[in-house]
């Protein structure tokens, strides 16, 4: 019994070695951090070592009861310049300033710390109660925050000294009184955020107490921020100390400090260059290490800046990207070509994709079906190019796209586009709408606004071709290019059908033209504005940070209004005025739509767009999708794990697993003929109500073993295998090949089922 | 609202996002404060309990949520996970704990190997798994599973779903089942509530509701569970209502393609048109109700 108590103390310390060790690794990979590291550990054996490194030493002296050192002085080396004998120098009293700044370094080494721990203590502890108890103290605790946070510091410190004399115990407590404001700030924030996690409902739900709940759950959770802000904080604390020290606040004359140091050098600057120098390398040395460690733990425990995974890509081999495809099919809008993606996480790379091969035709809408985890999400990221630079890498393939649709054969590598011309194709030609509508629509903008950002970033042009029209005057009484209805004068957008119906082409005069004389509709003065604005825009790319003035502002809104009601969100002109979270999940869901469609782009991907909400509204999604499918022929790219979703009006599908395309074909035939085993277990283990008209038993579905094996390694063999009632010797062994089991179907598997059922075989 | 539940069954409860079943099974699992009526738990009103007792009386019911990545605490091992509601009822610890937390994984399929991972270490379906190792710590009379199994993939809910239904012959549980998934509610459940903006429209034994739905919100979501991709007979326009302005009359009048007159004056009641079938509707909660071909239709 007591081995096994014993084995589980073990296998904490093996746990906590691991996590331990993972983190070193990636320190190690960041190499500033390394830097500041390794000064830091320089200096804290210059401070433990001064003793026998200085040439001189100090004597103690009691006044007043507080410690105070005396230097030994020689008035005839006063001020001599550094030489073998003082490698720093001297200064006005004669002491070896070698001395005196190796010395500093046992001070300077810990006041940061003496002000830091007792800050971040009362930060956390303050901070904490105050997002926890929220409705208790949150208001009272933060306010009394934001005082300290309005006080700087020096003036505190002043005051202090002012009334107690001067003194570094002084600077310590003056110190503590306002930084411990900020990280009750930071830690306040935290919890809030921390709370509203549902492990912490389990935890109360488990009859867990409130004060238990924030030091088991919260707090372990809230203190890694706080550590990290602690240690790059550090080095601003110690210029803050010396900047104090400076004014003469801090350290009595004479003690080595190197703020003093400095301050005292000041005098004698002009005679005595190396006075302050030596000293000023030190502290800033130390002030910057601590900075350098501090951004480097950051990268360290927040996923979302893994810098250092740069490293570990070096020892990847080179992939070269073809500019055209070998071959592609007529009619091929988006051609996903042998396509391989890696992760690289510190625990070593996850093969996330390999070798996937599908084509998208134009006016299509193919489905890709598979488990969560599957790499679903990873091809559509990297079809739109927002894969983490940092973090993946594509190990092999391309994507090409035909972004021209007069020159369908023309394709463009989609891998190859530079930064800027990636961004106008996820404008213009690739719309994605992404499973947490939360996520996509900023929280505290109108959802007009966030739409006219859209139209700004991505449809410039056409903003300011109506703004300029409007200003120009040139919009007459016309009839709409698309559906013929006639078009009112100073009108820009079709009462019919709602496209923007631009004044006739020999209106537009070109931008170069001399501002003509009248201006019907508006003055020589805006027109001039208008063209200088269109100018400027097309030359600069016109973002979220250019604010549009009132015309563009009217003409985005009603260009927002004109996209809700296409998505059919009932009563766009009250919409566009509301916030994100005055909307249903479906509502939001129906804004991204329709914003993402106001470019008609030719490909529409949804990754998941209905999981968060539920069957009905789900259905009236699709329906809204298919719409825009049938009625404007946009391509439909569709990921969901739910094979109803799929189902719903996918033409094609793909199946994945495990990173690996595993079957394909065209839907009807899929569902009721599945060909890959795996596929066959998926559609038999959906729970059904009815089949065939008649009620199904009570719990009566498949269920397949086992569950996706971790991709840390590419498998040998199929990767089904493990999980494969089919698997033989072949299958363990080779990996089959994605190949033709019947016309216009593929599947990767050894032994495709001849009709989908098993028991058929 | 107001329904019992038997000792060893299941109640199976549907309705949309927002409807109001996350904000029921919170109540019930006393997370939030009802703003009326009480809920009894083996003869104790556990809406009145407070503090300590609350604390002491949670062994009792326990609850599984839906997202199995926010609802692990991700730096605890699952030993911890699993252990603290034992640690903190019944002072367990040193090897009887890790006995007993390793019985617990083999019960919901997880294994002895896995005790010293962190929750990030684990699949989608396994951190379920151990989601529902840790509600079954305390051996618990009730268990409410808010939509266990809607953020997992078929392959993986079918797994999860026979895991439910053997732990409850084994530990004899009574559960709340919540799901959005009118074929998933129909495998796990005895009796079924079909809930709308944050009101009970139909409540019937599983058979009985599906054999004979009579809401027209009902019928639409079976509608919905059987079509596989086609077609749908009863299409739903519209949105659920916000809980901030609240249709009069009937809540589901605006969407309801069999509306007449008093539908968006009166609030109609629960009425009980066959025993234990339970509808809230003018149309169709009424005695000898007709057929949804018989009844006033709006397009026509
Ligand atoms: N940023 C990342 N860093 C490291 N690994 C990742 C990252 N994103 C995804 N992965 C891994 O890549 C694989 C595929 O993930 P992906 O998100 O594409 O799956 P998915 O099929 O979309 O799943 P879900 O249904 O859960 O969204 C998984 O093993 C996942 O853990
Ligand atoms: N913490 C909360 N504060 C205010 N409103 C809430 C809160 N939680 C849920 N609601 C509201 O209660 C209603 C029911 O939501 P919820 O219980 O989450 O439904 P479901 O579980 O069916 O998704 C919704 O209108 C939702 O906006
Ligand atoms: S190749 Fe073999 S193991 Fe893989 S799915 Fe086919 S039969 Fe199963
Ligand atoms: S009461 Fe009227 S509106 Fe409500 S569900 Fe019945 S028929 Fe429809
Ligand atoms: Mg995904
Ligand atoms: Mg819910």
């Amino acid at each position: 019994m007591a081995a096994v108590r014993r084995s589980g103390a073990v296998e904490r310390l093996r746990v906590f070695a691991r996590e331990g060790n993972l983190t070193f690794k990636a320190l190690r990979t960041s190499k500033l951090s390394m830097v500041g590291l390794i000064i830091l550990l320089a200096f804290v054996v210059i401070a433990l070592l001064a003793p026998f490194l200085a040439i001189q030493h100090p004597t103690y002296v009691s006044v007043g009861g507080a410690l105070q050192q005396r230097w030994p002085t020689d008035t005839n080396v006063a001020l001599e310049p550094p030489s073998l004998a003082h490698p720093f120098g001297t200064d006005e009293l004669g002491t070896d300033l070698w001395s005196k700044t190796v010395y500093a370094a046992q001070l300077d080494m810990v006041l940061p710390f003496e002000v830091m721990i007792p800050s971040a203590l009362i930060g956390i502890v303050i901070g904490g109660i105050a997002g926890y108890f929220e409705k208790a103290f949150g208001e009272v605790l933060m306010r009394i925050t934001d005082v300290f946070l309005a006080v700087p510091s020096i003036v505190l410190a002043l005051t202090l000294a002012a009334a107690l004399g001067p003194s570094l115990t002084h600077i310590v407590y003056a110190m503590i009184a306002t930084w411990w404001a900020w990280y009750a700030r930071l830690i306040y924030g935290e919890t809030r955020k921390m709370k509203h996690r549902d492990f912490v409902e389990v935890a109360r739900s488990s009859g867990l107490s409130g004060p238990s709940i924030f030091f088991r759950h919260i707090l372990s959770n809230v203190l890694s921020p706080a550590i990290i802000q602690a240690t790059a904080d550090l080095g601003s604390v110690l210029l803050a100390i010396a900047a104090l020290s400076f004014l003469g606040l801090g350290a009595s004359p004479g003690t080595a400090e190197w703020g003093l140091l400095i301050s005292q050098s000041l005098s004698y600057l002009f005679v005595a260059w190396w006075y302050p120098v030596f000293p000023g390398i030190f502290l800033i040395m130390t002030s910057l290490a601590f900075n350098l460690l501090g951004d480097g733990l950051r990268d360290v425990f927040d996923p979302t800046a893994r810098r250092w995974l740069s490293q570990e890509m070096k020892g990847l081999p080179e992939v070269t990207h073809r500019e055209t495809p070998a071959a592609a099919a007529p009619g091929t809008l988006l051609k996903v070509d042998d396509l391989s993606i890696t992760y690289l996480t510190y625990e070593g790379p996850v093969h996330a994709v390999r070798n996937a091969n599908f084509d998208l035709k134009a006016g299509e809408a193919y489905g890709l079906i598979g488990e969560s985890g599957s790499g679903k999400s990873t091809v559509a990221l990297a079809v739109m190019g927002l894969l983490p630079p940092r973090s993946t890498r594509i190990s092999s393939g391309d994507v090409f796209f035909a972004r021209d649709p007069t020159r369908a054969t023309e394709y463009t590598n989609l891998l190859l586009l530079p930064d800027n011309e990636m961004n106008a194709v996820r404008g213009k030609d690739i719309g994605m709408i992404f499973q947490e509508v939360s996520d996509s629509l900023h929280p505290s903008y109108r959802v007009g606004f966030q739409m006219s950002q859209t139209y700004l970033l991505h449809q410039f042009e056409l903003v300011l071709g109506i703004a300029a029209a409007e200003a120009e005057g040139i919009l007459p009484a016309r009839p709409c290019d698309a559906c013929g209805a006639s078009v009112n004068a100073g009108e820009w957008l079709c009462g019919t059908c709602r496209t923007v119906v631009l004044p006739p082409k020999e209106m537009q005069r070109p931008l170069g033209d001399p501002v003509p004389k009248d201006v019907p509709g508006g003055s020589r003065g805006q027109l001039r504005k208008y063209r200088e604005l269109y100018r400027t825009y097309s030359k600069r790319k016109l973002g979220p940070d250019r604010p549009p003035d009132s015309r563009t502002k009217a003409i985005c809104r009603k260009l927002a209004i004109r996209d809700l009601r296409r998505a059919m969100v009932p009563d766009p002109e009250r919409t566009v005025d509301l916030y994100p979270f005055e909307l249903s999940g479906g509502m939001k869901q129906r804004v991204m739509i329709g914003m993402m469609m106001a470019s008609n782009p030719k490909l529409l991907i949804c990754d998941e767009p209905t999981t968060a909400l539920d069957v009905v509204t789900e259905r009236n999604i699709l329906d809204l999708i298919k719409k825009f499918k049938e009625e404007l022929g946009v391509s439909v790219f569709l990921i969901s794990h739910d094979l109803s979703v799929i189902r719903r009006f996918c033409d094609r599908v793909g199946v994945i697993y495990a990173g690996k395309l595993v079957e394909e074909g065209p839907l009807e035939a899929v569902f009721t003929a599945p060909v890959h085993p795996y596929t066959n277990g998926l559609i038999k283990s959906l729970p059904k109500v009815r089949a065939d008209g008649a009620f199904v038993s009570k719990g009566e579905y498949y269920t397949m073993p086992g569950s996706l094996p971790e991709l840390k390694q590419i498998p040998v063999g199929c990767v089904f295998a493990p999980r494969c009632e089919f698997a033989t010797e072949e299958c363990r062994k080779t990996d089959p090949p994605l190949e033709e089991v019947a016309p216009a179907r593929t599947a990767a598997c050894f032994h495709p089922l001849p009709g989908g059922d098993p028991d058929g075989r | 609202m107001t329904f019992d539940l038997e000792h060893g069954k299941t109640l199976g409860i549907v309705g949309e996002s927002g409807s109001g079943k996350s904000t029921l099974a919170r109540t019930i699992a006393r997370l939030i404060d009802s703003s009326g009526g009480s809920v009894v738990l083996l003869g104790t009103p556990t809406t009145k309990l407070r503090g300590r007792k609350l604390r002491k009386f949670r062994v009792n019911f326990q609850m599984v949520f839906q997202d199995p990545i926010s609802s692990l605490n991700p730096r605890k091992l699952a030993i911890d996970v699993i252990g603290e509601p034992l640690k903190v009822h019944f002072k367990v610890h040193g090897e009887e704990l890790t006995r007993q937390v390793t019985d617990l994984m083999s019960k919901v399929g997880l294994e002895k190997g896995q005790l010293y991972r962190y929750p990030h270490e684990f699949s989608g379906g396994q951190k379920q798994r151990l989601g529902i190792a840790r509600a079954l710590a305390l051996h618990p009379k009730l268990l409410i599973l808010d939509e266990p199994t809607s953020n997992l993939d078929v392959s993986v809910q079918a797994q999860i779903l026979r895991l439910l239904a053997s732990l409850q012959k084994e530990f004899d549980l009574t559960y709340l089942f919540i799901s959005h998934d009118m074929a998933v509610v129909y495998h796990m459940s005895d009796l079924v509530m079909v809930m709308y903006a944050g009101q009970v429209v139909e409540r019937a034994e599983t058979k009985s509701l599906y054999n004979h739905p009579l809401h027209p919100y009902t019928r639409a979501l079976l509608d919905i569970a059987e079509a596989e991709g086609k077609d749908l007979t009863v299409t739903l326009g519209g949105e659920p209502p916000s809980m901030r302005s609240l249709p009069t009359g009937c809540r589901f009048h605006p969407r309801c393609p069999f509306k007449v007159d008093a539908c968006d004056k009166v609030d109609p009641q629960l009425f009980e048109v066959e025993s234990g079938h339970f509808v809230s509707c003018h149309v169709f909660g009424v005695p000898n109700p007709p057929s949804p071909e018989e009844a006033p239709h709006e397009g026509s």
